[in-house]
């Protein structure tokens, strides 16, 4: 209307950030580790979105995953063992105007972290969700964790774990009121900065499972999977993520799969045969506890003490 | 992005109190509208700060891309170029032909459009700035602003040099203000005339020369030149092997056979020759003539200004004598080109030139003519200055008239009356009126409108009217609204539509109007969607035509023909005006019209319309109507000839398919009379004995045959085509390898594996992805370890560069997995 072309307001950002002003400590992790490539995404992700770096915060717990907010140019909290969702949990609601990642691992967050995890998810915080999942403990030196497969020997288990191990797919999507599930894997590069910048766009929590190598601990879980790109099934879809060709012709195995069905998720996370790649489940809509928890928070205190005093003239006498 | 209907704004929607209240609220807003002095009274004039509710958006312009600041391009000798284009847009596609690749120029990309906004800002109705300069300083400024690293700060200066050197010399941006549409009749006058100057120059000059030797052989053939001493100069060098005196003496002899010029002819050569030596080049390219208040208009020396009060006599005298100028200097030139072929025929040409004035001048001549263009009021146009006015549109010189129209306003109205006392002055159909001029009406919003009409007017050689609308106004000491979008909203609401009338185009009104500046051009009113949050919270839409009564809204002076409708009355007679004006008789008495408006608040708010307003609005649709049938759009004739063809075409195709019909029943009836002899005939032959037997069982093994065959051989057929594909997907995979070593920086995972093999030969790009910086850094031993190593497989070695390269054939053999 009005000879307007359809980008007709300008939005003129005053500041601008670069991939450096994102990038804190030079990383200390092993060469060919795939924390480096998670975190080049995650550096990448905050460029495009240009969010101040004074207005993100990065959170982990304890464990490799968990170095990250070491190198990055933000606010950060590296925490206890396991506890890296309730202090994510607490900073949202105290403060809901910040950017906020959360950085674990599959020992940190579906072994001592677990009560956390499954009431986090419930809870839909708008943070983003990176599980490192490497299959085992790898800071400690080689202890089984809850994903480490069966036929692999550690430091705990000589003869590999006793137990069949868990999967955090059906577990994440058994949870009431999620709203985002994705699995990826870290050296596919493109898919990897896809679904990692759509789970930062996405409000509430977006749990993105990345299946990390360890090279120096276990090397033969990572070189099995890329030996075998026929186990990996690329989930394709409209409402799902969209890379190019070359990325679609590395996966021999594709699927469609609307992220809207939620059954059809279960079905693809109990599937045992195949490693689903993609977005597994996507809830733009499901309520954030978030929004609730910061009602209020910028009342004064002669506001304040207005609301309380008409809650008591209820019981007054 | 946003768009209007993010934007979200409170209505009341709650049904108002019932009973004798409601009445007579309406009834007070029915009697201001039919005019009652008292009623106007009682009622609330809509606070200062309402808009229409469409315009709402846009009441801070400074986030807006609208097409301004422009940029124009300057002349480059190509008559197709475009003249301007939006300096946003200009310089973003710019940039795109730069770095096409995502990540080139990343960082100036993203920064755009702070440049653009500094420019808006800085450009604020001033006259035209040169391009480099202010792009150059709003660099500085960019630069200071973001504060980045050096190494960011190195890139992106360099990109913006890079940048800068696409634009050329000479280009300029134009900021919105009230002078636009004059910048612009210049730089398309420069534009026309980019290189017609040192044309004419050249061909003064060619002429020159040609009459100047046609002179020098008439003295070469003279006594004088036969004389010894000029014949020894004449040879040059050589003249000691000649001897001069006998040479002389021959020529002398030869002279006797030359013809001599007629004198007539050598006084009218040496009389050309004299005008020609006497033009002087100047550079003013155009005179503007008019009421000039201004004196902060820039001195150029492409422009001479004229004052006159009487404008448009002034400029036809003006032009007379530039005319009367040019004539001499043409006239001079034909008889040059003439007399240099030896084609000048006094009986013929002597007369012809004796009377040469501007009435016989070529087109191309006429366009050399220094260009006159009137600056004059509308209001003088209709009033004083109309007979003037009319000689100079009958005449046929092609003096251009340009002339700032305020659109909701009368120009033939006296100062001090009502605007709506009388019918509105229409001088574009003054213009067309005179038949044989070009008519422009435009907005000085759209630029491509503007320059049309005058590219258009400048190439005709006729005499032309612009009608310009700018939106400024100069009453109001704040406006609301940025000039741009007022002049945007005279075009939308049909105040002042658009329309380009082209005589040249032909005879038929189809042939010469120009039409497509209109927006929804087929209806009445544009009609567009407002997005609103109710009363209860939910968000909706509503259709709203943008009429010529939300245009008056715009105008402070008119605020008197609104009064607010109180917040949250409902009634059945309010009716939007769009709908109003489409009312049949019975219901329009009790009816009331109102218009959508926001205030600051962004409430919706309604406000009641005066009668006189809306006898306006059906004056406007009357003319916006009458405009749409000249340029073929909603023509009722036209819709009567379909519906008649259409009617003919029907019936034809009933009368075929009737014929048909019965054809195929005549048909029928013979085929199955036939069919029945036929039967009935071979029924005959075989009850009389032919041979059964034989026929029946022959027909049982034919039968059975051919179907195992087939079974038999398409299975082979299925195995053997099965064989043949996988060969063929191979043969296809293994042709893809490449000589040269390269890294798929795309799927790099960053683990750095690779620069601990060799830190020179590997590096990381400004997404910290690999690239092979440099492949000679190292062995291809190198190449291959990290082949190897890489995680994601992206590094393929190719071919050794070094054939003495130890252990090469086992390397050989390890890269060619990943070539």
């Amino acid at each position: 209307m009005f000879g307007l072309k359809g980008d007709w307001s300008l939005e003129v950002k005053d500041r601008y950030f670069t991939l450096e002003d994102y990038c804190g400590a030079e990383p200390r992790w092993c060469t060919g580790c795939g924390d480096h490539g998670i975190l080049a995404a995650v550096h990448r992700v905050c460029r495009e979105s240009q969010i101040a770096p004074e207005k993100t915060v990065a959170v982990s717990g304890i464990g490799c995953s968990s170095r990250l907010p070491h190198y990055m140019n933000t606010y950060g909290f590296h925490g206890l063992h396991g506890r890296a969702l309730p202090v994510a949990c607490g900073v949202k609601s105290r403060r809901p105007d910040l950017d906020v990642w959360v950085a674990t691992g599959d020992g940190d967050c579906f072994s001592i972290g677990a009560g956390h995890w499954i009431h986090a998810l419930r809870y839909n915080m708008d943070i983003t969700l990176l599980v490192f999942d490497n299959g085992i403990y790898g800071l400690t030196k080689k202890q089984t964790s809850p994903t480490t497969p069966m036929n692999v020997p550690t430091n705990t288990h000589p003869s590999g774990a006793l137990l069949p191990p868990l999967n955090p797919l059906t577990v994440t999507l058994g949870v009431t009121n999620i709203s985002f599930v994705a699995q990826i894997v870290d050296w596919n590069a493109p898919l990897r900065h896809e679904v990692i910048k759509k789970a930062h766009e996405h409000k509430g929590t977006s749990f993105v499972r990345i299946i990390q190598r360890c090279p120096v601990y276990v090397e033969a879980i990572g070189k099995a999977l890329q030996d075998e790109p026929a186990r990996m099934q690329l989930l394709t879809h409209e409402k799902g993520v969209q890379v190019d060709d070359n990325v679609k012709r590395m996966f021999p195995n594709q699927a469609e799969h609307d992220p809207s069905d939620l059954a059809a998720a279960r079905a693809l996370a109990e599937d045992s045969t195949v490693l689903p790649l993609g977005i597994l489940y996507h809830n733009p809509d499901a309520p954030r506890y978030d929004m609730m928890s910061s009602v209020g928070l910028e009342m004064g205190v002669d506001e304040k003490l207005a609301g309380m005093n008409k809650a008591l003239d209820n019981f007054a006498i | 992005m946003n768009s209007v209907s993010d934007r979200k704004h409170d209505a009341l929607d709650t049904a108002g109190s019932e009973g004798d209240a409601d009445a007579s609220v309406i009834d007070l807003l029915r009697r201001f509208h039919y005019g009652e002095p008292a009623a106007a009274a009682h009622t609330t004039l809509p606070a200062n700060a309402v808009l229409p509710a469409l315009l709402n958006a846009y009441r801070d312009a400074s986030a807006i891309r609208y097409q301004y600041p422009l940029y124009l391009i300057p002349p480059d000798g190509t008559t197709m170029s475009a003249l301007a284009r939006p300096a946003g847009e200009y310089l973003s596609d710019a940039l795109e032909a730069l770095a096409p690749d995502a990540d080139d120029a990343r960082i100036l990309k993203d920064n755009l459009p702070w440049i653009e906004r500094y420019l808006r800002q800085t450009l604020d109705d001033s006259d035209p700035v040169d391009a480099l300069e202010l792009l150059s300083t709003a660099a500085a400024a960019m630069q200071k602003q973001l504060d980045l690293d050096a190494a960011s700060r190195e890139k992106l200066d360099a990109n913006l040099e890079r940048l800068k050197d696409t634009l050329a010399e000479g280009g300029q941006f134009l900021g919105y203000g009230p002078r636009v549409s004059l910048h612009l009749m210049l730089h398309a006058i420069r534009h026309r005339h980019c290189q017609s100057r040192e044309q004419l120059r050249q061909q003064i000059d060619k002429n020159i020369h040609g009459l100047q030797s046609l002179l020098d052989v008439e003295k070469a053939k003279s006594a004088d030149a036969n004389e010894p001493g000029s014949v020894k100069t004449s040879v040059g060098s050589g003249s000691r092997h000649f001897d001069a005196g006998a040479l002389s003496g021959m020529l002398e002899h030869r002279a006797h056979g030359s013809v001599e010029m007629p004198a007539e002819r050598r006084l009218r050569i040496e009389r050309a020759l004299k005008e020609l030596q006497a033009w002087q080049d100047f550079p003013v390219l155009v005179r503007f003539v008019g009421q000039l208040q201004d004196p902060s208009f820039r001195k150029l020396p492409e422009l001479a200004l004229i004052n006159s009060d009487d404008p448009c006599t002034t400029a036809a005298e003006v032009f007379a004598r530039d005319a009367a100028d040019f004539a001499k200097l043409f006239a001079a030139l034909r008889v040059a080109a003439l007399d240099i072929d030896g084609n000048y025929s006094p009986a013929i040409h002597d007369s012809w030139f004796a009377s040469f004035d501007w009435q016989a001048f070529s087109n191309e001549e006429m366009q050399l003519v220094t260009r006159v263009v009137a600056l004059v009021s509308a209001d003088y146009l209709a009033c004083d200055g109309l007979p003037s006015f009319s000689r100079l549109l009958g005449s046929r010189l092609p003096v251009h008239v340009m002339s700032w129209v305020r659109a909701y306003d009368n120009p033939a109205a006296k100062p001090g009356e009502d605007p709506f006392d009388s019918y509105r002055f229409e001088l574009a159909n003054f213009g067309i009126g005179h038949r044989q001029v070009v008519v422009a009406q435009t907005s000085a919003a759209r630029h491509e409108d503007l320059l049309s009409g005058f590219l258009c007017a400048l190439d005709s050689n006729r005499a032309s009217l612009h009608l310009i609308n700018r939106g400024t106004q100069t009453k109001t000491k704040k406006p609301l609204l940025d000039a741009w979008f007022v002049a945007s909203a005279a075009l939308e609401s049909r105040a002042h539509p658009f329309i380009l009338v082209n005589p040249d185009g032909g005879d038929h009104a189809a042939q010469r109007i120009s039409f497509a500046g209109n927006p929804q051009a087929d209806n009445d009113w544009p009609v567009e969607k407002l997005e609103y949050r109710s009363a209860a919270g939910e968000v909706t839409e509503m259709d709203l035509a943008f009429t010529f009564a939300d245009y008056a809204l715009l105008m402070p002076a008119l605020h008197e023909h609104f009064r607010m409708v109180p917040t949250g009355f409902e009634s059945t007679d309010l009716h939007p005006i769009d709908q109003y004006l489409k009312l049949d008789e019975e219901l329009i008495d009790h009816a009331v019209p109102f218009i959508w408006a926001i205030d600051e608040q962004d409430v919706l708010v309604r406000l009641v319309v005066s009668r006189a307003l809306v006898f306006a609005c059906r004056d406007r649709l009357n003319y916006w109507r009458s405009l749409q049938e000249l340029a073929g759009v909603q023509n009722f004739y036209v819709e009567e000839a379909i519906d008649r063809i259409i009617e003919e075409q029907r019936a034809a195709i009933e009368a075929e398919r009737e014929q048909l019909l019965q054809e195929h029943e005549e048909q029928l009836e013979s085929v199955r009379s036939e069919a029945a002899g036929e039967a009935m005939g071979q029924l005959v032959d075989v009850l009389m004995g032919a041979d059964l037997s034989g026929m029946v069982a022959g027909g049982s093994q034919l039968a059975t045959m051919p179907a195992a065959a087939p079974a038999q051989t398409e299975a082979p057929a299925d195995e053997a085509a099965a064989e043949a594909e996988p060969e063929v997907e191979e043969e296809a995979e293994e042709e893809l390898s490449f000589d040269e070593a390269w890294l798929d920086t795309a799927m790099c995972t960053t683990c750095d594996d690779c620069m601990g093999i060799n830190k020179m030969m590997f590096a990381y790009n400004d997404d910290k992805q690999a690239i092979i910086k440099d492949v000679k850094a190292g062995p291809y031993a190198d190449l291959v370890a990290a082949a190897e190593i890489c995680p994601a497989k992206c590094i393929h070695p190719g071919k050794p560069l070094d054939p003495n390269e130890p252990g090469l054939d086992d390397l050989i053999a390890r890269a060619a997995p990943f070539n």
